[in-house]
């Protein structure tokens, strides 16, 4: 899908700007004894956005790590039922993350919630990033559902 | 229902789960979801996932994680590894095994550019497998060789299994980083030691090269190493002599290859663009992982399972060495089964409080359960380096094949845990320098 490509593409512009501001505080602190007042703010909510954002598309891949030692000993038509039963599992878990980063977005959200520390710089648009993540992660899921349930629909009205 | 009852089930759960191919964060999550819900109700399940994620992701500290990952995908890309081997292939043509030893010699210093057990493995396999079965090495060994190398990137730094540690246990990045340094080295001056042996008695594994190499050519492929030694001295340096935390040594590792990368003209725009995106996608399976694991090790705690155990094992007078042995023994069981990451994740929540229970040293119960989970990962029938190798000899190897030529590494690395657990400054020391 366009949007988790366009989700993983922002997190990794996210990671690029973290590179970028860690080096340039180092850089910039041992040269000319200026170090960045942001960059601890900056580089935390920039990774927990990236790591958001790439969610998507790691599902959507089916890239989360399994243990697939056991597939062998169950039978061949319990494949698409096991599969569908390992999204369910995870729409549970990402949909409980996504309930709570929506709660922290919004709150951070109402405030416009700013770095006490930094120069004010703003937290509130990662947060919200996040939020948005967890939830395009729940998308891709639902469709990743829907479409087992019509295979396993059509296996079922296949004619021997 | 008592704690103990609770956690039991829990993991049995678990288990089922894993075995139905439910993927471990996903089995984690909602295995500590439902017994949350049960034990202390929904208040505390949305507080715990509310507050976890981001919490986890947005901390400074563990920014290392994507940083580590981006550093050697460039570093990768960059072909700075190539050089690596081609130097010691060079450097050490005249001694028996001399591919062999260049592979382990390399491997440590792709360790130095890269934390990921598995990328060393698969990318040793493409470069180095082919060379040696054309010299006729035995495919075996070769692969065993190159397997169970790839485990010096889980404990020379920057190694992203310390860093997973320091997540699951609040210890702190830097001194763990520093402490695999020796246990890094020795266990690759182990391996090199017992191939020399290895082949004494079967020098038909790897027969002498053919090739011709000329000081010239040595001296050329030497002068293009600079780079890993740099990046070596950029990571480890840094953080060793406390010019910067292990965060920005992430950030200053991945700039440093891009930089190394872009002089050297290997890296192009589609390179970095693809470095990033891989960045991003291993570093959240990794963090969907440790968000799980650490949701359910709050589980296991409120629950009471933990202070149970703890209870059982400080009445039952196991000791340090009882305990330890029965780490060891869950390492090797589970890890049959179960990946690294996921074992690390599953096991340190229960372990490590037991441990600190036990007034064990934490930085060097760090090693030895980072040392476990790097021989789980070449340990048949599910030791994910092995199947790293399998995957990228494109049929070369057959799994039996590689099952065998790993055995002796397996020996070795006891040897060296033996090491480890009867000499702990080999591990401790280090840090205490910093």
């Amino acid at each position: 899908m366009l949007i988790e490509r366009l989700a993983s593409a922002v997190a990794a512009i996210a990671l690029a700007v973290v590179m970028l501001v860690g080096v340039t505080d180092i850089v910039a602190g041992e040269v000319l004894g200026v170090f960045l007042a942001f960059k601890v703010d900056m580089s935390g909510t920039l990774t927990a956005a990236a790591i958001f954002l790439a969610w998507p598309l790691v599902q959507s891949r089916n890239e989360h790590i399994n243990v697939d030692l056991f597939s062998g000993m169950f039978p061949r038509w319990s494949v698409i039922p096991r599969e569908i039963i390992a999204r369910l599992a995870g729409f549970v878990f990402f949909a409980l993350i996504a309930r709570g980063t929506w709660k922290v977005a919004l709150d951070s959200l109402a405030i416009r919630e700013k770095s006490a520390a930094t120069l004010g710089y703003p937290i509130w648009p990662a947060k919200l990033a996040c939020a948005i993540g967890a939830s395009l992660v729940l998308l891709v899921i639902t469709i990743q559902i829907g479409r087992l349930i019509h295979e396993m629909w059509r296996g079922w009205n296949r004619p021997i | 229902m008592d704690g103990l009852e609770t956690g039991l089930i829990a993991f049995a759960a678990l288990l089922g789960l894993l075995a139905m191919g439910v993927p471990v964060a996903f089995a984690l999550g909602v295995v500590a979801a439902a017994g949350m819900y049960l034990t202390v109700g929904s208040t505390f399940l949305f507080t715990t996932f509310q507050t976890t994620p981001y919490t986890l992701t947005s901390d400074y500290t563990f920014v290392v994680v994507p940083m580590f990952v981006l550093m050697g995908g460039i570093a990768g890309r960059a072909g700075i590894i190539s050089d690596l081997y081609t130097a010691a292939h060079y450097m050490l043509d005249r001694i028996k095994g001399s591919l062999l030893m260049a592979t382990i010699i390399a491997q440590a210093g792709f360790a130095a550019a890269s934390g990921s057990t598995v990328v060393a493995s698969s990318v040793f396999t493409r470069m180095a497998l082919p060379e040696m079965l054309r010299f006729g090495y035995n495919g075996g060994i070769a692969g065993g060789c190159i397997a169970a190398a790839g485990t010096l990137a889980g404990l020379i730094p920057p190694s992203i299994a310390m860093v997973l540690y320091a997540m699951l246990t609040t210890q702190p990045v830097g001194e763990l980083l520093i402490a695999g340094i020796i246990p890094g080295v020795l266990t690759a001056g182990a391996y090199m030691v017992g191939v020399r042996i290895m082949l004494i008695f079967r020098p038909e594994w790897a027969p002498p090269s053919k090739m011709t190499i000329t000081w010239g050519m040595r001296g050329r492929a030497m002068a293009r190493v600079w780079s890993v030694l740099l990046l070596m001295t950029l990571v480890m340096g840094g953080i060793y002599a406390g010019y910067y935390p292990p965060s920005a040594a992430g950030a200053v590792g991945a700039a440093g290859a891009l930089v190394i990368a872009l002089s050297m003209r290997r890296i192009g725009a589609r390179d970095i663009w693809d470095a990033l995106l891989e960045a991003a996608r291993i570093s959240a399976m990794i963090f969907a992982i440790v968000i799980a694991g650490l949701i359910f090790s709050r589980f296991l705690l409120i629950s009471g399972f933990i202070g149970e155990v703890r209870g059982f094992v400080i009445a039952s007078d196991l000791g340090v060495t009882g305990f330890l042995l029965i780490t060891i023994a869950i390492f090797l069981i589970l890890g049959m089964f179960i990946d690294s990451v996921s074992l690390l994740v599953i096991a340190v929540p229960f372990l490590y409080p037991i441990a600190q229970a036990l007034q064990i040293d934490p930085i060097w119960f760090a090693v030895i359960i980072i040392k476990l989970i790097e021989i789980a990962a070449i340990t048949p029938p599910v030791g994910l380096n092995l199947y790293a190798v399998l995957a990228a000899a494109n049929g070369a190897l057959k799994p039996g094949e590689l099952f065998r030529g790993i055995t002796p590494f397996i020996v070795i690395e006891f040897m060296v845990l033996g090491l480890l657990i009867a000499f702990p400054a080999l591990i401790t020391w280090l840090p205490t320098t910093m």
